[in-house]
């Protein structure tokens, strides 16, 4: 059996994370948003909620999309995902062989926020978004 | 590709497990030094687990958090999470079960793989450390290091004494090297041997691993027992036990032991602990179904030295779960032995166990109603927290069990 495959690429491990990570972060930021209209504040931001919260779920969306492009182009496809107690199970065939890969909820969250932080420090810096 | 007749152990191990999920989890602190340490406020504070940062300007794990802010004075101290780190030890034997079924969890951050049986499914041995090590830190952002051996403890000093110091993180000791890899090293290296056999070693003459295994196994069992001849198979790189889930199985004792946050003078504040102590192993005991006759005490004083204080065991009159008989034996050893030393340190231990679906009846006390009583207040514990219902005597000052149920292990949940 070749390395190629015998084993899942490095490449394709993180892209794989990066998919799972934006998936998430999309939906994340719209339930988000609904969450943040129902809090009541002295003031009324509602016109920066509705411009920053899609614009990052947008951006994600975006990049999810692509790298689900991407990963079929390499014969990567998910089969299934789901949530167990503290983890994130996924199942993703590879060409041919069927994969899991388990992160840690906690994990996810982090990287996330991590994700958050880059689009907000892009947006700062007046570039365009990563 | 390896020999038919031989097996293929990996023993993986996480790098600075608690830290690392500490970093994971939480990415601003991924540049920083960081240590995760007890309570510093109640002078428990040592550091379990220490960052490679915080390793590089000194700090070493098991040192007081003091010391380790002297070295580094921009440490981060993080509190430890017990449960998180339960559930990413468990995350991680999940990853290493879709590699092989043969999966011994070892500690928390080290456990056994028997790939023998699916080697060729992953390429060969080397790819599959690589892979192995690639989805740890893909899904936990946890760096592990590989050891390979064809046994456990060739793995696991693989791991110890070359993969850990090597950039790659896999190392694979082969039997038949072991001239000039391990048996090159000084005898402290070798597993099972800590400060103590390395003493008396060196007062055999005995100061790199070559010496000891071109001993005569004899010598080295009339010298150390059963214990002898251990060495010189695990310095000769046999080892015939299985990676098994079920190593653990047959338990052959059931003890707690706790340091204290100060030191007990009295005798009355000791007993207070020493009943505690007691409630806990009589509770585990019962939980699987267990009661042991013979019964060992052991105490220390504030610099935790063997000399300053006692560990002596006892025979019992009869097998007993039963926290207050335990108790009242583990009184009797007390006052026998100890020498009104201040004390830091106390454990309590319950062996020789046998089943307890037998009951001694007796013409004085109510055995089956203590034992009802026993299984009533267990059941409240495991509803509602171990701290749903206490002896009085928890309450006083000395009382430690209600700090402990918010705790695992002697740690922050």
């Amino acid at each position: 059996m070749t390395e190629q495959q015998a084993g899942v690429p490095e490449g394709e491990q993180e892209m794989m994370r990066l998919y799972i990570l934006f998936g998430i972060l999309f939906r994340v930021v719209m339930v988000d948003l609904g969450k943040v209209r129902v809090v009541p504040l002295k003031l009324s931001y509602q016109a920066v909620y509705d411009w920053l919260f899609p614009e990052i779920s947008r951006w994600a969306e975006r990049q999810h999309h692509q790298l689900r492009r991407l990963l079929r182009q390499q014969g990567c496809v998910v089969v299934s995902y789901q949530r167990q107690g503290h983890v994130y199970v996924v199942h993703y065939r590879q060409r041919g062989y069927l994969r899991e890969a388990i992160y840690s909820i906690e994990i996810l969250r982090a990287e996330c926020q991590e994700l958050v932080g880059q689009w907000i420090a892009h947006y700062q810096r007046g570039e365009k978004t990563p | 590709m390896a020999n038919a007749n031989k097996r293929i152990v990996f023993l993986v191990d996480m790098q600075s497990f608690y830290a690392s999920i500490e970093k994971a989890a939480n990415p601003q602190l991924r540049n920083q030094p960081i240590v995760v340490a007890g309570d510093p406020e109640r002078r428990s504070g040592v550091v379990l687990a220490a960052c490679p940062i915080a390793k590089s300007y000194g700090v070493v794990t098991a040192e007081a958090l003091w010391q380790a802010q002297q070295k580094c004075r921009n440490l981060v101290v993080v509190r430890p999470r017990m449960e998180m780190y339960i559930r990413i030890s468990m995350q991680i034997t999940q990853i290493f079960e879709s590699f092989t079924d043969k999966v011994e969890p070892y500690s928390i951050d080290e456990q056994f793989l028997d790939v023998t049986g699916s080697v060729h499914l992953f390429g060969d041995v080397l790819q599959m450390a690589a892979q192995i090590r690639q989805r740890v830190w893909m899904e936990t952002g946890i760096n592990c290091r590989v050891g390979i051996g064809e046994n456990k403890v060739l793995a696991k000093m693989a791991c110890d004494n070359f993969a850990k110091k090597q950039e790659q993180g896999v190392f694979w000791l082969k039997r038949e090297e072991l001239a000039d890899t391990l048996w090159k090293l000084p005898i402290e290296k070798l597993f099972g041997v800590g400060s103590r056999m390395k003493r008396h070693f060196h007062r055999m003459g005995v100061y790199q691993i070559r010496q000891l295994a071109d001993m005569a196994p004899n010598v080295l069992m009339r010298r150390f027992g059963v214990n002898g001849e251990v060495l010189w198979r695990t310095a000769r790189g046999l080892d015939d036990s299985p990676v098994s889930l079920n190593t653990y199985d047959t338990q052959k004792g059931i003890g707690h032991h706790m340091t204290l946050p100060r030191d007990y003078h009295t005798g009355a504040e000791i007993k207070v602990v020493l009943l505690e102590l007691c409630e806990e192993v009589c509770r585990r005991a019962r939980s699987k179904e267990l009661m042991g006759s013979v019964l060992s005490v052991g105490c220390r004083g504030a610099d935790l030295d063997a000399l300053n204080g006692f560990g002596r065991q006892m025979k019992l009159e009869e097998q007993t779960n039963d926290v207050m008989t335990l108790y009242e034996a583990a009184c009797c050893l007390f006052d026998r032995h100890w020498q009104k030393t201040p004390v830091r340190s106390i454990g309590v231990t319950l062996s020789k166990l046998v089943p307890d679906n037998v009951l001694q009846l007796n013409l004085f006390t109510d055995n089956h109603k203590r034992r009802s009583l026993a299984h009533a207040m267990d059941d409240i514990r495991t509803r509602y927290g171990q701290d749903a219902i206490l002896r009085a005597a928890s309450l006083l000052g000395a009382g430690q069990a209600k700090e402990r149920a918010r705790k695992i292990g002697g740690h922050y949940k």
